[in-house]
């Protein structure tokens, strides 16, 4: 909120602070009202003033210059080069004089122009930011040369942006900070009663005010004024409004926005002619009801919004907007000046339903003072008298039936210094208390009115610092009494998940929980196509509100995510990486929103270097992964199975899924060659993901085995297999006949050529025998590899090369 | 020669004995002659077998002892050994010259340019946001607190009616909500995670709440998901004081020992009373530069006293229980200590802004 040191100064003595307006900047961001923004105007206009032209003459080396003696007020005159044609001698101007600096930061220094001394400038209105457009310089028939131009316009303001907080309504006014600051700075609030002259006639004979809904507003005061004049604002009204960033409407619409920016309180004009009945109805709406606001926007009410009514429809939102069909036009007279205390949630409710948000619900919303709407209402009554002039009544509508009251609270000062760490005084704090507004009646405090924000002793803890200050708080750091606790599993499965994989090559990616759906859908496909990816959900869940398409539904996985950061890093010339995530998957799930850990990877292109192996992407990340399960599920029964791919996303021949207890936990998977050129990556590029907490269901604590004494020894076996084959099945044959002495084996070598067919291949197999209880003899071990190549022969027809 | 002399030669042992000490210096001159002729280690090892292998011409002529005469063996097998010594020792210092000199040969033909790179290995990195969120999690478990986590999905209770923000409030304003239905929100704040601490945990309680969460705006410094650490402690009793010591403490620990806590009155629904937290500018300690904005001060967070409204909501007795929370914006620390100039960065995981933190 904008507010203006001067208009701060109609109620508080501030003159001290003139010329420190930091310091005031200070106090009050210390007392919680940060200050966002200072804008001095009278700096704004430093070395820029009033001068009298005591010659004019052609410059002698350029026809469209002139040379000026201009008197400054300095005793003598400077002499001013200026290019403008429309003044002559005798005029007064405004001169820039070295050292201003003119809006746009153009800075004025003495300088030489064409060969003449020039130690100014003569400004134009446009120049000085006073207009947008303006040709030739000012000129005046009269002034003080010497005069501050800040001080001839007036542009003598200091504006100081505040951010108030949402408890803090009693400071969206000047009067309320003023009462603020004279509370921090104890010292006396100016205040006086407004004047103005009544005429002879009763609002409560000429109108009738009919309050039907006490609860939804509390307190409802209104008074007649008529044979006002509509016309233009006089210049300071205008000049206020424009300072705190309201536009100047006319002179009864402007007084009723001064008087909200004054006092706090909303006002609203009616037009009396356009008053049916002469009747003012606070009711509630109908369900159908039309509405016209001010700008008008037709609305349909709901039948719970709060109106004021004349006898046949609604004249205003309550608290909200106006109506169209009442408010004050150039041919007003007579008005009914409404001043009422709404209930902050009606209005604050109508308000979001039907989204606007007007200067007078912001501090209905927030809570106005019932205690000034009175005061606010005659306050109106005198500026409209002062600016459009007319008659008011002698008498006002002030219909309060249940006068609001605020409960005291019971402090003790001991459990306040408890809660601040340091010693008070009672006295010191009840004094406090007292300069904030508050009744103090022994240990029980009354905060006024206005403060919505205090209600119990807490409030009041925090009233105390903030006006003894913050600074005062100590520092200790609380004693630990009892054990801590352990970090919760997920964080520290996703920290030591990071680390590894960090210290393994991969980069950490870190995405939004939310895609765009039509990349969701391509990149997981079906419902069923999601399931084989290792989704626990696959219904996905939409955001009601996104900000754009791209973050419109939540990610099922973060496989959306990894491809658009693989398009990003190709798109900007990284045409090798590898990532990975541990993110959330949002899904529906019997009527539950549910969510579920992943760990996703991303892997393309391959480093361009001496030394390359030329390994497919889907083949180093397997090599990975398989790492990362001995390390993090070493208990695990994890599976391998192929699949063969339907996605959109991924390869049809370059899948495997992960199995754990019959449930598809992952999957391994290259990316679609048809994707691949859709996207325009050239790179070989391979995706994977992982559920996990699957994965960590199975960890285990590792325990010792024993390591055998005696040694291994490796055989070698090559079988010739149908390329429709998959190595898996052969190894899982051997593994089988193989038994307990045939501890690992490895696929070493993979041919493919002559004189092997085109549908054909050669595995070769090393073999590690170990026994922990003897030496294995060449005769123990041919008898297994003999086994073995008798139940691969027999069971799966496949010979030894 | 006096020896030969003082042998029978009409013996027929003799003859043999002369036979085989002549064989003996031939084998001697031949095998000196070869050894020294010997290109390669290899040449001599074939040297080695040719005259002391198994059937080598040494080895044979000690099998041929056996036809002298008894009292002649000694004598001779004395000579052999002499014989067999000798060569031992030529062929020992034969092997060693011819070895070195291949070694020397092989370390000239070996030589690499190590210049030349080694194969590319990926270097992996840390995001920042989970780094930074692990940095503090370190400072602050060394006092006490511990990580808890929560749903994203959150309901309108534990985002907001039990963080004392009532429906039709305008402190609901202070966030900008995403909503997935009418009663479900992506939570706005990680303080969500402190009610299902209260609520399933005793107290005392002294957690650090990390995460995403979720407010709808975005522009340059603005990203509609970003990230949050909250601290919470619940105690018999608890001050401003405990908060204030806790917090500089940590910003000592994160940003450095000189830089300095400063606590202004602010106003958030969950605590009373209130403090928005500045530190002074790590920057440029306190001088004023375009990130302190000229101040010398940093906002970086709030914090307060847990509202009695809060420990009701949850169960806990206000009367009994008192505590503080904190809650700092991860990505604004980031920014602050790393200088990470715009907050996209942080989801474009652009591997080039990835691996400048290690």
């Amino acid at each position: 909120m904008k507010i203006s040191f001067n208009w701060l100064n109609d109620y508080l003595d501030l003159a001290d602070y003139q010329t420190k307006i930091d310091d005031l900047c200070v106090l009050l961001t210390q007392a919680g009202l940060e200050v966002e923004g200072v804008t001095d105007q009278k700096a704004q206009f430093n070395h820029v003033v009033v001068g009298k032209l005591l010659s004019v003459d052609k410059h002698p080396d350029a026809d469209k210059l002139t040379v000026c003696q201009v008197d400054t007020g300095e005793g003598s005159p400077r002499q001013i080069v200026c290019g403008a044609k429309n003044h002559k001698a005798g005029d007064y101007v405004v001169a820039a004089l070295p050292g201003a600096v003119l809006p746009g930061d153009f800075a004025i220094k003495k300088s030489k122009i064409r060969g003449v001394e020039s130690l100014g400038m003569l400004c134009s209105q446009k120049e000085l930011g006073l207009s947008a457009e303006g040709e030739g310089v000012i000129t005046m028939t009269s002034g003080k040369p010497g005069q501050a131009v800040s001080e001839l316009y007036g542009l003598n303001d200091v504006i100081i942006e505040i951010n108030v907080t949402p408890n803090r309504a009693d400071c969206l006014s000047h009067l309320g900070l003023a009462f603020e600051i004279a509370a921090l700075l104890d010292r006396p609030l100016k205040q006086k009663k407004a004047e103005f002259k009544t005429g002879n006639f009763k609002t409560t004979e000429l109108s009738k005010v009919t309050l039907r809904d006490s609860q939804r507003c509390p307190r409802y005061a209104g008074r007649m004024i008529r044979g006002v004049k509509i016309g233009e604002s006089p210049a300071w009204l205008k000049k206020r409004l424009e300072s705190v960033g309201l536009r100047s409407v006319n002179n009864v619409v402007d007084v009723t926005n001064y008087v909200m920016f004054d006092y706090g309180q909303p006002l609203h004009a009616f037009d009396w002619s356009q008053v049916s009945g002469g009747e003012i109805i606070i009711r509630g709406s109908e369900k159908g009801e039309k509405f016209q606001t001010l700008d008008g926007t037709e609305l349909t009410l709901t039948g719970e919004e709060l109106v004021i009514a004349d006898q046949k429809r609604a004249v205003a939102l309550a608290g909200v907007v106006g109506g169209l069909n009442s408010g004050v036009t150039d041919a007003t007279t007579d008005l009914f000046i409404e001043a009422a205390f709404f209930n902050s949630q009606t209005v604050r409710r109508t308000s979001r339903r039907f989204g606007i948000d007007t200067d007078s619900c912001y501090r209905f919303s927030r809570g106005v003072n019932p205690e000034q709407t009175v005061l606010a209402l005659e306050r109106a009554c005198e500026l409209i008298q002062q600016v459009a002039g007319g008659e008011v009544a002698s008498d006002f509508y002030d219909v309060y039936p249940q006068p609001l009251v605020k409960s005291a609270i019971i402090v003790d000062v001991r459990k306040v210094e408890a809660r601040l760490g340091y010693t008070i005084k009672d006295a010191d704090f009840f004094a406090v208390m007292k300069r904030l507004g508050c009744k103090v009646d022994g240990n029980k405090v009354t905060p006024p009115m206005h403060r919505w924000d205090l209600s119990i002793p807490e409030d009041l803890v925090e009233e105390y610092a903030r006006v003894y200050g913050y600074d005062h708080l100590l520092e200790r750091l609380p004693q630990l009494v009892e054990e801590p606790t352990k970090h919760n599993a997920d964080y520290l499965n996703s920290r030591k998940l990071s680390t590894y994989l960090s210290s393994q090559g991969f980069g950490q990616a870190v995405n939004y929980a939310f895609v765009n759906k039509a990349l969701q859908d391509t990149v997981l496909g079906s419902q069923d196509e999601r399931k084989a990816l290792g989704l626990a959900g696959v219904e996905e869940i939409a955001v009601r509100n996104p900000i754009s398409e791209d973050f419109a539904v939540m990610r099922l996985s973060t496989l959306p995510s990894l491809v658009q950061n693989v398009s990003h890093n190709i798109r900007h010339g990284n045409s090798y990486g590898q990532l990975f995530e541990v993110g959330k998957g949002h899904y529906h799930k019997d009527g539950q929103y549910q969510e579920d850990q992943r760990l996703g990877f991303a892997m393309w292109g391959t480093p361009q270097a001496l030394w390359a192996q030329k390994v497919p992407a889907v083949y180093r990340l397997k090599s990975f992964i398989e790492n990362l399960l001995e390390v993090f599920a070493p208990g695990g029964k994890g599976q391998w199975k192929s699949l063969d791919s339907s996605l959109a996303l991924i390869h049809p021949g370059q899948m495997i899924q992960l199995v754990l207890q019959g449930e598809p936990v992952g999957f391994i998977g290259s990316v679609h060659p048809q994707k691949a050129k859709e996207w325009k990556w050239r790179e070989d590029v391979a995706f994977a993901e992982l559920n996990l907490a699957a994965l960590f269901k199975t960890n285990k604590v590792a325990r010792y085995r024993g390591i055998s004494s005696f040694p291994g020894v490796e055989k070698d076996l090559a079988f010739v297999v149908p390329k429709t084959m998959k190595a898996q099945e052969l190894q899982k044959e051997i593994v089988k006949t193989g038994g307990a002495l045939l501890t690992k084996v490895r696929v070493v070598d993979l041919y493919e050529g002559e004189p092997l067919t085109a549908d054909q291949r050669s595995l070769a197999f090393r073999m590690t025998f170990q026994s922990s209880e003897k030496t294995l003899t060449d005769e123990d071990v041919l008898k297994i590899v003999q086994q073995v190549i008798d139940s691969v022969s027999s069971r799966l027809g496949v010979q030894l090369r | 020669m006096l020896d030969g002399n003082m042998i029978d030669k009409t013996a027929p042992g003799n003859h043999i004995l002369t036979m085989s000490t002549k064989k003996l210096q031939d084998i001697k001159k031949s095998a000196e002659i070869e050894f020294q002729k010997a290109q390669s280690a290899d040449d001599l090892y074939q040297l080695k077998v040719k005259y002391f292998g198994k059937q080598g011409e040494l080895t044979l002529l000690m099998k041929d002892m056996g036809d002298l005469p008894k009292e002649d063996r000694p004598a001779f097998g004395k000579e052999v050994n002499i014989v067999r010594d000798a060569l031992t020792q030529l062929h020992d210092s034969r092997h060693s010259e011819l070895s070195q000199k291949e070694m020397l040969a092989k370390l000239a033909k070996d030589s690499f340019d190590l210049t030349l790179p080694g194969p590319v290995l990926p270097q992996g990195a840390k995001h920042l946001i989970p780094s930074v969120i692990d940095e503090i999690v370190d400072i602050l478990a060394r006092v006490g607190f511990s990580v808890r986590t929560g749903p994203f999905i959150e309901d309108d209770f534990h985002n907001f009616s039990a963080l004392n923000i009532p429906a039709d409030h305008p402190s609901r304003d202070m966030q900008d909500t995403f909503y997935i239905d009418e009663t479900h929100v992506l939570r706005t704040h990680t303080s969500p995670i402190q009610i299902r601490t209260m609520e399933t945990e005793k107290p005392p309680i002294r957690i650090l709440a990390p995460g995403g969460v979720f407010r709808h705006d975005y522009d340059a410094s603005h990203s509609p998901h970003f990230h949050q650490i909250e601290a919470l402690l619940v105690d018999k009793h608890v001050s401003m004081a405990d908060l204030k010591g806790t917090i500089s403490y940590f910003i000592k620990e994160f940003f450095g020992k000189n830089i300095k806590t400063r606590f202004r009155p602010s106003f958030f629904p969950f605590t009373e009373p209130s403090a928005e937290v500045d530190c002074s500018c790590p920057l440029c300690e306190g001088k004023g530069c375009k990130m302190c904005k000229q101040t010398g001060w940093i906002e970086i967070g709030g914090s307060g006293l847990v509202h009695p409204n809060v420990f009701k909501a949850v169960g806990i007795n206000p009367d009994e229980w008192q505590g503080f929370a904190f809650g700092f914006g991860i990505e604004r620390m980031a920014i602050i200590k790393y200088g990470v100039s715009d907050i996209r960065l942080f989801m474009e995981n652009d591997v080039r802004f990835l691996e400048q933190f290690r």
